[in-house]
């Protein structure tokens, strides 16, 4: 059986490489400011288990509609291949290269996918370049990329659309760049009978290749978190005098180790998802830019009011009391209040706790040893966990060539970061943060109920960043 | 007034269009319109400047204040300089080659007289060859213009006017800013390259270089001949293994010597030896020369040495003179005419109008060379406004409706230009072709242009591309091609065209290489 081909289509510079991108998870698509620059088929296989079970073709932008158009209905006369006709004439007319060249997947039985720029209105070329496509016969879908916020002319590209193609839909550069390609798949079942086993199987494919990718990025979190909520550092003193300044040089190497753990492990994040070219540069304004031990960074990433007085009172008291606890209000002062990198520590180690007990840590006891960490506020777990699930969000949208998600997506995604990913979360989920805060923190490593329902809880997480628009 | 350009002009004025190509439309326009004013509102000068004056005024202001002082030169200067001491040094490396060849060859110890075969061969006859070959060059391009065959010379000189060039500005470009860097290659590539506007003219200094480079290598080969007749004996004889004749030799000698046979001369009749004395400077091997009479040995070298002045000097004198005229020629005829020399003129020519409330920023700028007096607007009417060009108008089926004649026309006129006729344009492949036909029978005069409207925010394609090029091949060869380009259409028009969709287009359009396209925003 032959291998189901999809060629993308479309008029220069609309989109075809964000929707081929999305489709193939690639970001090696070739991207140009110039329009015209691509000059040749490139095809995307996608390949599983070893075998080849369906394949994207990346095709150059129609130079010369009316011209193909005239030549082709010149050609359809009875019981003719207009296509094919076509296309051994135009094999010897250089001009006519491009044309040639992205027809050449139709002849050989390829679906069409058919990108246009929605945010513009229809012209003169377009209904050639659709005119064209109905005549060649094969299967198609048309998808509307809409490269500028606008609506304007939506529905006299959908109106079009209902003349020449099978179905339609509008490709949505905001949403996860998974959901988005388990959407195109699911609809371009539609368009042929024939097709829908291998798209299934592609699918089905796609979404245990994705679950598999997220439980590694669980792994990943969960491990980062546990490393960097036990870490401890201690050094021997000569005397009292050396205290306060050891203290300050374990501080920063605390501090310092902690952003390196964390790097790593949103490389390994970034490994899992296949970037070619992005190497990846956050947005400015990100909390991402901000070091974790910033106030700007405690402030967006840490918790809701509410939230706080929960998980202070699941330190002290029980659960339920939580919302009433009004004297634990103090406790929200602590973010505002840490200014420089010492402060900040000195409020996680040093000063008071949520549960209102004071916790003395790295004061040299007996005037022999100094010592940092662990941590003892569960805030550092959720900046860290914020922090993570905010990489994992920018990595998988980002990462396949979409040259317009970087104006719209990053506005969006500021938005959002201000309240942080576990702004939104119940009591019960602050509770089972609190409870594998406090597994780590026992340092006992056994109680595996606690991990297995953080991780279960993460897992949740990531599927929900990944369907959410 | 008979007025010339000059080779430096012309780089100058490459160099400057090219800086200007991606400027924005309005403030070249406040800026060229600016120096016109500015000159007329000198006390000497009210009358009306002509093209030429109008394009040299515009250069002097630009090259006085992009190059002012005597230490930063233009890339015209650069250019006259470079061919100053490139002429002189091809004239140098001639003399010197020519001594030295000469030495080498007069090396005569006695035994063996100096061959006049291999003298004619080496010396005459060689430089006849290159100047045949040089006639035939000629001949070829002149028959086949389409073949367009490199030119003899360009071969041998156009490394070292590069190299002479990178080495005469080289301290002055690394202070250079890249924009000004890339016009300068610019300006110097169509010296190398040569086009279509230009025609021959880049080629007629290689041309001269050629010609003193041969005149010198003549004057120091003459020179080392007479020393050397002067202060030692010569002796001059011929051999051949073909039992060749005295008699042929004679008459072959004869023919050669036709072009000085007037001249008045006593010893030898008409400046060539005679049959005795051919005679007896036949040299057999095995005889010796011994027998042969010192009176016959050293008859050949008049006749030599006029060979060399006829065919060599007096030949190349005759070139380089001829190169010289035709240089003349055709910088007197040149027609700066192209697209962008036209809108530099238009810009000079037509009057700054606004209606809007606030002054334009090019306001106060005028006024500094204008001694209080406000200079414009002024009034359409003014004697130097330029007369309109009519235009034959294609408009895309797309936005035909959006775009009624007397809505154009004010846009078109601020251009100076005017409409003639309205198509529908990009209505189908066919109609296309037909109005292609119907351009070429309706498109009269010089004058006379077709103006494009497109959308510019659509990329450029391949098909129009196409189109331009078909028509630029069946128009008349200089007619001027608008390509008015407009943004996304609104309720109230079109929006502006973003300046990177403009540089998409020019740098398609800049691939077509034609001179007589121009290419603007219409909607600024």
């Amino acid at each position: 059986m032959t291998i189901p081909e999809f060629a993308i289509l479309g008029h220069p510079n609309e989109g075809k490489s964000s929707v081929l991108s999305t489709l193939a998870e690639d970001d090696s698509v070739r991207v140009s400011p110039f329009p015209g620059e691509t000059t040749e088929c490139r095809s995307f296989p996608v390949i599983i288990d070893g075998r080849e079970v369906l394949r994207f073709t990346d095709t150059p932008g129609f130079q010369n509609p009316a011209r193909v158009l005239s030549e082709m209905k010149r050609r359809s006369g009875a019981g003719e291949n207009p296509l094919a006709e076509f296309r051994r004439f135009a094999a010897t007319v250089p001009e006519l290269h491009d044309d040639y060249e992205l027809l050449g997947p139709l002849e050989r039985g390829a679906g069409i996918i058919y990108v246009v720029d929605g945010s513009r209105p229809v012209r003169g070329v377009d209904r050639a370049e659709m005119e064209i496509l109905r005549l060649t016969g094969k299967p198609r879908m048309a998808i509307i990329n809409c490269k500028e916020n606008t609506e304007e002319f939506l529905e006299e590209w959908k109106m079009e659309f209902r003349k020449n193609f099978n179905s339609n839909r509008v490709f949505n550069a905001h949403r996860a760049t998974y959901a988005e390609r388990i959407l195109l798949l699911e609809a371009l079942k539609s368009i042929d009978q024939d097709w829908q086993k291998p798209l299934s199987q592609v699918v089905a494919a796609f979404r245990k290749d994705w679950a598999a990718r997220n439980a590694a990025t669980v792994d990943i979190i969960a491990g980062l978190l546990t490393d960097c909520l036990s870490l401890q550092l201690s050094e021997n003193i000569a005397s009292e005098r050396d205290a306060e300044k050891c203290r300050e040089k374990l501080l920063a190497t605390y501090s310092e180790t902690l952003a390196r753990k964390e790097k790593i492990a949103h490389e390994r994040i970034r490994g899992l998802f296949k970037h070619n070219i992005f190497h990846y540069e956050l947005p400015p304004h990100s909390v991402l830019h901000a070091e974790l031990f910033d106030e700007r960074t405690w402030q967006l990433l840490g918790m809701t009011k509410k939230q706080v007085m929960i998980a202070g009172g699941l330190g002290g008291a029980a659960i339920g009391a939580g919302l009433e606890m009004a004297t634990f209000g103090h406790g929200l002062g602590l973010f505002t209040a840490v200014g420089t990198l010492a402060g900040a520590l000195g409020a996680l180690f040093g000063g008071e706790s949520f549960s209102g007990k004071a916790h003395v840590m790295g004061i040299p006891l007996g005037g022999e040893r100094v010592q940092v960490g662990p941590a003892k506020s569960i805030d550092m777990l959720f900046v860290l966990l914020n922090r993570s699930l905010l990489y994992y969000r920018h990595t998988i949208n980002w990462a396949h060539g979409r040259r317009d998600y970087n104006k719209a997506g990053q506005a969006m995604l500021t938005a959002e970061a201000e309240q942080g990913f576990t702004g939104r979360w119940s009591a019960g989920n602050i509770k089972i943060c609190h409870d594998f805060f406090k597994t780590v923190g026992s340092r006992s490593g056994a109680d595996d109920k606690e991990a297995a329902r953080f991780r279960e809880l993460l897992t949740g997480t990531l599927q929900e960043i990944s369907e959410s628009e | 007034m008979k007025t010339t350009w000059h080779y430096r002009d012309i780089i100058d004025l490459e160099y400057f269009l090219h800086r200007d190509k991606d400027a924005d439309e309005d403030v070249l326009h406040v800026r060229d319109r600016g120096i016109l004013l500015e000159q007329q509102n000198l006390p000497v000068n009210k009358k009306e400047l002509s093209r030429y004056q109008l394009i040299r005024l515009w250069l002097d202001t630009r090259i006085a204040h992009e190059f002012p002082g005597d230490e930063q030169r233009s890339p015209g200067t650069i250019f006259t300089d470079t061919h100053f001491l490139a002429k002189n040094l091809a004239a140098v490396i001639g003399v010197l080659t020519g001594l030295f060849a000469g030495l080498s060859f007069f090396a005569y110890t006695g035994t063996t007289p100096v061959n006049v075969f291999h003298f004619l061969l080496l010396f005459v006859v060689s430089q006849l060859v290159l100047a045949t070959l040089l006639g035939c060059g000629w001949l070829v391009r002149l028959v086949l213009p389409r073949m367009r065959p490199p030119s003899f010379y360009s071969l041998f000189f156009r490394g070292m006017m590069a190299r002479l060039a990178s080495f005469l500005h080289k301290q002055w470009l690394r202070n250079l800013a890249p924009d000004k860097r890339a016009s300068l290659g610019q300006a110097f590539g169509i010296v190398k390259a040569g086009s279509s506007v230009y025609g021959s003219l880049f080629y007629w200094p290689l041309f001269a270089l050629a010609q003193l480079l041969a005149i010198g290598f003549n004057i120091g080969l003459l020179a080392t001949i007479f020393t050397k007749i002067t202060t030692s004996d010569l002796a001059f004889g011929w051999q051949s293994t073909l039992q060749v004749s005295g008699e042929a030799l004679h008459r072959a000698v004869q023919l050669a010597a036709l072009p000085w046979s007037w001249l008045p001369t006593t010893e030898m009749a008409g400046g060539y030896p005679t049959l005795a004395e051919i005679e007896g400077s036949r040299i057999i091997l095995k005889e010796g020369i011994y027998h042969l009479a010192t009176q016959d040995l050293v008859a050949w070298w008049p006749f030599l040495v006029l060979c060399l002045i006829v065919y060599g000097l007096l030949l190349r004198l005759v070139l380089f003179a001829l190169g010289k005229a035709a240089e003349h020629r055709v910088l007197r005829h040149l027609h700066l005419d192209t697209a962008a020399v036209e809108a530099l003129i238009r810009r000079m020519l037509t009057p700054l109008v606004s209606t809007q409330a606030p002054p334009e920023p090019a306001k106060t700028k005028l006024e500094d060379g204008a001694g209080g007096e406000p200079a414009e607007p002024q009034s359409p009417q003014a004697p130097q406004a330029a007369p309109l060009l009519p235009q034959i108008l294609l408009i895309p089926d797309d936005i035909f409706g959006l775009c009624p004649p007397e809505k154009l026309a004010p846009l078109l006129h601020n251009r100076g230009l005017a409409i003639k006729s309205v198509h529908t344009f990009m209505t189908g492949y066919e109609e296309d072709q037909e109005l292609k036909t119907m351009l070429t029978d309706s498109c009269q005069g010089p004058e006379e242009g077709v103006f494009i409207l497109m959308e510019g925010w659509m990329p450029p394609l391949v098909a129009f591309l196409t189109y331009l090029k078909e028509l630029r091949e069946i128009l008349p060869k200089k007619t001027m091609i608008h390509l008015g380009l407009v943004g996304r259409p609104v309720r109230s028009g079109f929006t502006p065209l973003a300046p990177q969709q403009l540089k998409i287009w020019r740098k398609k359009l800049t691939a077509l290489g034609d001179p007589y396209l121009h290419t603007f925003s219409l909607t600024p």
